[in-house]
């Protein structure tokens, strides 16, 4: 089995549910004081990837999670948390459009700064509306809820997936 | 006989003379108290006559300045409150004091486990700062004892070192717990050398590179972070372009070993980590744990050996001067 390790970032508004899907995860993780100290907690989940067909090697892939504090805005976090990721889950609050009003301006930020990273665009707290309710032209890649667990496991599977591929 | 009840009889009198006599004085004694209660009485009906009289003319004044009520209080509120202040903290200071007294003498055991992890740590920390400056202190003495001027001082006491202060040192004798290879943006951990396997050095890794970043970006924008504090460890980070190297050392680090093993992670990049880059070949995570464990595995023979190579030079220098010394002009000497 083929190991490795990638670093991945967790980023989006102020209580969009970030470190609450981080801890859905993950199981083995840092104290959640240096996300107010430094503004960002590393957390580390491995997960297995079998192979898409016979000829390849399953793949043991660690994700080295960074869940960064606050807002993406480019004045507001250190750059240089973001350097080196392979992949980004962007997360915002279905129930506060003020969480998704900046989503375009944020990912362009983000893709000066990892042009070849993947990106994966998630809507939290789904538990808590009627999904019928939701903006048409909201995009997004999974509706998950940090609370019921729901597309957690499945968003981090695919984004691990998406930077395989790239190797 | 007859003169002996001449005498009673003027004793009789004497003491009936007496006895009237302090009646009298009582009698006077009460009277005087009487007449000074009355004087009180007059004294305290007349200053209650004169406060009355003030009082209504206040009243009147208030009255007639009812517009500008606001003003006329205004001082003597200010003037109350201020002695509100000064008796309440009197006053209040007292039983503030008191009620915290019996608070923490009821609560010992409270406040004993609740300061005793602090107190720990910081005896702790106090006792390892106190033996790095011993063992500066021990680093001199060697210094100063293969000095010259040592030398001339005492020549048995070359190796004048307390065995005391040498077994101190030996007990709390630094070691290298951890070593990696991380890379500078990502903050990956891509080698390793370790001692400690209850800690998950990806995450370690990640964490020194947010911390490194942080300072970078809140204090030294144009410097780097090279040493990093926590309780009993120091870790030591060398920058190698794109890559930095770290060591997490316990015990007790002198100014020297940390410099020694800041050379040793030198030497590491000059004979594994640039020979890589130069040959513009991708880092292999085993291979360079493994060369990382076989460097680190050594580096005891070379702090020795570096200790004595300083020895040594230091024994040239003094041999050197004692030759310069025997080849001294003896006759010009005596004129």
């Amino acid at each position: 089995m083929k190991q490795l390790s990638k670093k991945v970032i967790l980023i989006g508004n102020f209580g969009v549910g970030k470190t609450s899907l981080t801890n859905a995860f993950v199981h083995k993780r840092f104290s959640e004081d240096y996300l107010t100290t430094l503004g960002v907690k590393i957390d580390k989940k491995t997960i297995d990837i079998p192979a898409e067909n016979t000829q390849e090697e399953d793949t043991q892939l660690t994700l080295l999670i960074w869940d960064i504090a606050g807002e993406v805005a480019q004045e507001k976090v250190n750059k240089a948390y973001y350097l080196g990721s392979h992949g980004v889950i962007y997360v915002f609050d279905v129930t506060r459009p003020s969480t998704f009003e900046k989503m375009k301006e944020d990912l362009a930020y983000v893709a000066t700064l990892l042009p070849k990273a993947k990106v994966i665009i998630v809507g939290n707290k789904v538990d808590l509306i009627d999904i019928n309710t939701l903006e048409t032209d909201l995009k997004y890649d999974y509706l998950s809820s940090a609370k019921t667990g729901e597309n957690v496991e499945k968003m981090f599977l695919e984004l691990s997936k998406n930077i395989l591929s790239e190797l | 006989m007859a003169k002996i009840i001449h005498i009673e009889n003027i004793g009789n009198i004497l003491k009936k003379d007496l006895e009237q006599e302090i009646k009298d004085d009582g009698k006077k004694v009460d009277v005087f108290f009487e007449m000074f209660e009355e004087a009180l009485r007059q004294e305290n009906q007349r200053l209650k006559l004169i406060y009355e009289k003030q009082l209504q003319g206040i009243k009147e004044e208030l009255i007639k300045a009812n517009a500008n009520i606001p003003e006329v209080v205004a001082p003597v509120v200010d003037k109350k409150v201020e002695e509100f202040k000064v008796e309440f903290d009197g006053q209040s200071g007292k039983m503030v004091t008191t009620a915290i007294k019996k608070q923490i003498k009821e609560s010992q055991p409270d406040i004993i486990d609740a300061l005793y992890p602090i107190m720990g740590k910081l005896i702790t920390k106090f006792l390892q700062i106190e033996m790095e400056k011993l063992s500066e202190g021990i680093n001199k003495q060697i210094e100063t004892t293969f000095s010259m001027e040592s030398m001339k001082r005492q020549v048995l006491g070359v190796f004048g070192i307390k065995q005391n202060a040498q077994i101190i040192k030996n007990a709390n004798k630094p070691n290298v717990e951890e070593a990696y290879v991380i890379e500078q943006d990502s903050g990956m951990l891509l080698a390793e050398y370790t001692n400690n396997d209850s800690v998950d050095n990806d995450m370690v890794a990640g964490m020194i590179t947010a911390i490194k970043s942080f300072v970078k970006d809140a204090f030294y924008q144009d410097g780097e972070l090279d040493m990093i504090e926590y309780g009993t460890f120091k870790i030591i980070l060398y920058n190698a372009r794109k890559y930095y190297l770290v060591a997490a050392l316990k015990g007790v680090v002198d100014s020297t070993y940390k410099y020694r093993v800041l050379d040793y992670l030198k030497v590491f990049d000059e004979n594994y980590l640039s020979k890589i880059e130069n040959q513009g070949e991708q880092l292999d995570n085993k291979a360079a744990s493994a060369a990382l464990t076989a460097h680190f595995d050594k580096f005891e023979n070379y702090n020795i050996n570096n200790t004595l190579n300083t020895l040594n030079n230091k024994l040239n220098k003094i041999d050197e001067a004692i030759k310069q010394k025997s080849n001294f002009n003896w006759k010009f000497w005596r004129w």
